[in-house]
């Protein structure tokens, strides 16, 4: 009852987002501890409101629209779309929403402890400001119902999280980053698809709203297909070039690990997929699915998990290392995404396949930013202790540090694809819905079976360097990072875990998801049992044993085992101390990358055929630009500008045609 | 008496035939090797230990209590066990001596990854024990493992591809459809199952002069013999899978349940397999970790081959 009287989504809705506003903009000016902890705060407060929202209009399935009116405008004869701003929370926003809410919230506590790194080193209100503007961009791009608004809110995204990549000035490689970041993003990806958007609107006569968009594609869809393509090109590039699709995915190894870990884990937990979610709006929603796209996608998503992780293999840095990770995960959720889409587009009797594919899509989503952010999380509170990313130079922390240990090995067991962990059952998920097709599909399949072994690997290896084996003399009083840091990881654990032993908790949503944009009940196609799920036919007996009895067996061994003996480690004899002895991270996988030299060459190859030119030239105009802003000293003023600037094209293209 | 029916129901259940299929697997596996060892000595010119030498060094070991290092670390503690128990439960999923197995859709992949996770714990032992020669061997474990997991992959999916289901029961007697795809397929399932079983050109991550043992060097008794079982079990169990495929359809003779022609015909077909496995590697010297993986990268790209040609249609 209490709750009822309380609780009106429009209030809660705007309150969350005017909350996150006002912080950024008042905390920006101080640069104590603080304020930090204030804008951190109002931002978990913020995202748990956002939450609350979300599982409401999941749970009763509605549909929840608010309209803001921005005075200044009317009147002036610009397009429609710039006075006002629209919301529209149906579903699959409000899915999106979810996912981003629990990820917010859980990097904004830790980063109450974690911004003690940077107090006396930099500003922090630009961290403040970035940071919360950076919560509310994300929130409004997945939940605005006018693409307008979306590019706009898009371009605050990038704008402040290359912002933040770049916190720490004095560092070159994060300042290069953050260039290299903005340049790819905003050159590459902006231009794109603002031409593409612009020529949509052009044919929508003025109205940006999602409803007119969608008459358009349809329109173009049926009459002029050259026409279509020619739109949706330039948009979906746009698109995989922010969502780091591997012809695109450059800027990400070198921008995520720059990021201060908590903004790290935003980055790769959500703002990657973004794209994720107007690939879905377009495909679901504006249009019917197609099949060429739809193998355009899937074959894009295998070339991202096959080459991300294969990279993430040799890596030595660990937080690039979860950076190339993140370019192979999100390869599985755009294989799984692209599959449904052309699943769905070959006729009834896969339909099965599509839906399983495009639940499995969404739910490895929501996994992924669960098992990413924690995994940045870790490396996070290792950074806190230690100060080192170097893998060839850590070990023997799980001793000392057994919280974040067991959060690590959670997440990584979760990546891996290991049961009982939630990674597994999205993966399955995926398996199932692509090898039994007996297309093309299979043989992607069979790769990112194959990738998952790979994953697992470099996560025997990230696990093993930093927390097993052996301390190093100069880590040896390292203690566990304070509890504002570790009840973020406990809870990211916690829910990797159950989402892994009871995935029909959150497939139950994703199915609601499915209702809204399909129209096919998931339900109806699979049989959810702890720990996996499986399609129609059940065989001799339920699957669920198999992994019950693993587990059960092992522990009836360990406990027949007898009282043990106690030894050292073995040293040929000779006394030497095991502190001596070390087994660095660049040695795992050396041979590996020296075999597969095709592979790992053709990185190169791109670097220096493409990337030099491209971004030689890319960097130049970015160097022009920033010697001209740095006469600009507040970041609020950059904003404006820019903003200024998309109108100004809108207001250009309008009056020439 | 009530009981004896009770008892002769539960008999005919498919689960118990799967725990006969355990139990004779766990026995038969150590004196398969035990063969392999006395083969492999006579082509050397040695008399070599009795064929029950492998089943003694195993009761040896379990009847030893349980070690463990100075220092604790639970997944050091935890992953021989963890080993052996997902190979126990492969063999839960295949029917290797009586026609039963637990099958399910999807079993194929669960094999799958039942086998890799295996590979993986060991590795993980290995490195969390904190002796850097087992941290090189268990690197060198997971790079070949995962080098032929791709082959293994591919090749079993291109044989349920052609075959049109994957359930492991459905897929198996595969002699009624001899198309290319298949062929190749168990051309490179022979190959990868010599690769997987860890045998002398490619036993690179254990009992090695180089590495004094490599994986499993800090761990004795009881741990030592769950993972020397696990290693021989992976050999039966990626050997009964090549033997399933190619088993042909003959008329069953039941014997309380249990088909006798299919029971001496898959003990018959193991050996031949373990004896031609164990002639090529008394005539084998240890490959370098860089040679084994160039191999396995070569037989990966002919799997890959066989993949499309069965998703072609062929």
């Amino acid at each position: 009852m209490i709750i009822e009287t309380i609780y009106e989504p429009n209030t809660f809705l705007t309150y969350s987002l005017l909350l996150l506003a006002l912080t950024s903009i008042l905390t920006s000016f101080f640069r104590g501890r603080w304020a930090s902890a204030i804008a951190l705060l109002s931002a978990t407060i913020a995202s748990s409101m956002m939450f609350v929202v979300a599982l409401d209009t999941l749970l009763h399935n509605t549909v929840i629209t608010l309209e803001y009116r921005i005075p200044f405008f009317r009147g002036v004869g610009l397009p429609t779309a710039l006075d006002r701003i629209v919301l529209r929370i149906d579903p699959i926003s409000a899915y999106f929403v979810l996912v981003l809410s629990i990820v917010t919230f859980t990097s904004s506590l830790y980063g109450i402890s974690y911004v003690k790194r940077f107090v006396n080193r930099e500003h922090l209100g630009i961290y403040n400001i970035n940071y919360n503007l950076f919560i509310l961009s994300m929130y409004m791009t997945i939940m605005v119902y006018d693409i307008f608004w979306f590019i706009v809110f898009w371009e605050i995204m990038t704008l402040a999280s290359q912002f933040l990549v770049s916190f720490e000035k004095e560092k070159p490689r994060a300042v290069y980053a953050g260039y290299k970041y903005f340049c790819v993003s905003k050159l590459g990806a902006e231009a794109i698809l603002v031409f593409a958007v612009a020529l949509l609107v052009m044919l929508a006569g003025m109205n940006t709203g999602y409803d007119a968009i969608s008459r358009v594609l349809r329109r173009l869809m049926e009459s002029d297909q050259v026409m279509f393509n020619v739109a949706m090109i330039p948009f979906i590039m746009g698109l995989c070039i922010k969502a780091a699709l591997v012809p695109f995915h450059n800027w990400l190894p070198d921008a995520h690990p720059e990021a201060p870990c908590n903004v790290s884990a935003l980055l790769s937990g959500f703002m990657i997929k973004v794209p994720v979610y107007m690939i879905v709006r377009i495909f679901y929603t504006f249009i019917d699915p197609i099949w060429y796209w739809g193998l355009a996608l899937a074959t894009l998503g295998t070339l991202s998990l096959a080459f991300g992780t294969m990279y993430a293999l040799v890596q030595t840095d660990s937080k690039r290392l979860l950076a190339y990770h993140s370019v192979g995960q999100i390869g599985y959720i755009t294989l799984a995404l692209g599959s449904s889409i052309y699943l769905y587009s070959l006729g009834p009797s896969y339909r099965i396949y599509a839906i399983i594919a495009f639940a499995a899509s969404l739910y490895h989503l929501f996994n992924h930013a669960m098992f990413k952010s924690l995994l940045f999380l870790t490396a996070g509170s290792v950074v806190y202790r230690t100060g080192s990313r170097d893998l060839n130079g850590l070990g023997g922390l799980g001793r000392f540090m057994p919280i974040t240990s067991f959060s690590a090995f959670t997440a990584s067991m979760s990546i891996s694809g290991i049961p009982p962990f939630n990674g597994f059952v999205s993966k399955w998920m995926i398996y199932l819905a692509t090898i039994p097709t007996g297309t093309i599909l299979s043989i992607y399949g069979a790769i990112a079976l194959f990738i998952s072994a790979v994953t697992a690997s470099s996560f025997v290896k990230y696990y093993s360097t930093i927390f097993t084996g052996v301390a190093r003399r100069a880590y040896e009083d390292i203690k566990e990072v304070p509890p504002l840091m570790t009840i973020p990881q406990i809870l990211l654990a916690i829910i990797c875990i159950c989402s892994g032993i009871l995935p029909v908790v959150p497939l139950y949503i994703i199915r609601i998801v499915g209702l809204a944009s399909i129209g096919i009940d998931l339900f109806s196609y699979v049989t959810i049992y702890p720990f996996i799920v499986t399609a129609g036919a059940v065989g001799v007996c339920s699957p669920l044993l198999i992994f019950v009895i693993t587990y059960m067996l092992s522990m009836i061994l360990l406990a027949i085992a007898g009282r043990p003996y106690v030894l050292e480690i073995w040293s040929c004899g000779m006394r030497i101390e095991p502190r001596l002895m070390y087994f660095q991270g660049r040695s795992y996988y050396m041979v590996f990358e020296r075999i597969y030299y095709e592979v790992y060459g053709l990185g190169s190859w791109a670097k220096d055929v493409v990337g030099s030119s491209v971004m030689k030239g890319y960097l130049r105009f970015a160097e022009v630009a920033s010697r001209t802003l740095e006469e600009a000293p507040h970041l609020t003023t950059l904003l404006i500008a820019l903003i200024l600037a998309i109108l100004g094209v809108c207001y250009v293209l309008y009056g020439v045609f | 008496m009530y009981y004896m029916e009770y008892f002769r129901e539960i008999l005919a259940t498919p689960y118990t035939y799967v725990v006969v299929n355990v139990l004779l697997a766990l026995v038969i596996a150590p004196l398969l090797d035990g063969i392999e060892r006395k083969v492999k000595a006579r082509i050397q010119n040695r008399r070599g230990p009795p064929i029950l030498q492998t089943i003694y060094d195993l009761s040896k070991l379990y009847s030893k209590g349980s070690m463990r290092l100075r220092a604790p670390s639970t997944i050091y503690t935890l992953a021989p066990y963890l080993t052996f128990s997902s190979m126990v439960l492969c063999l839960v999923l295949l029917p290797t001596f009586t026609e039963y197995s637990l099958s399910f859709y999807g079993d194929l992949i669960v094999l799958l990854y039942l086998i890799t996770s295996a590979s993986i714990y060991m590795a993980l032992g290995g490195l969390a024990s904190g002796n850097p020669l087992a941290s090189i061997g268990s690197a060198r474990e997971i790079m070949i493992s995962m080098a032929s997991k791709l082959a293994l992959a591919l090749a079993l999916i291109a044989i349920a591809v052609s075959k049109g289901s994957f359930m492991l029961t459905k897929i198996f007697p595969v002699v009624d459809k001899p198309t290319p795809s298949i062929i190749l397929s168990i051309a490179i399932l022979l190959i990868i199952a010599y690769v997987e079983g860890l045998r002398l050109p490619f036993d690179i991550p254990e009992a090695e002069p180089e590495i004094a043992g490599g994986v499993l060097i800090e761990y004795g008794c009881m741990e030592l013999g769950l993972m020397l079982h696990s290693i021989i079990l992976k050999r039966f169990i990626l050997a009964s899978i090549i033997i399933n495929l190619v088993l042909p359809k003959i008329s069953p003779l039941y014997i309380y349940g249990i088909d006798l022609v299919r029971l001496v015909l898959f003990t018959l077909l193991v050996t031949i397999i373990s004896i031609i496995y164990s002639m090529i590697e008394a005539l084998s010297g240890r490959y370098r970790i860089d040679m084994a993986l160039s191999l396995v990268k070569k037989v990966t790209i002919i799997s890959l081959v066989a993949a499309v040609v069965a998703v072609a249609g062929y």
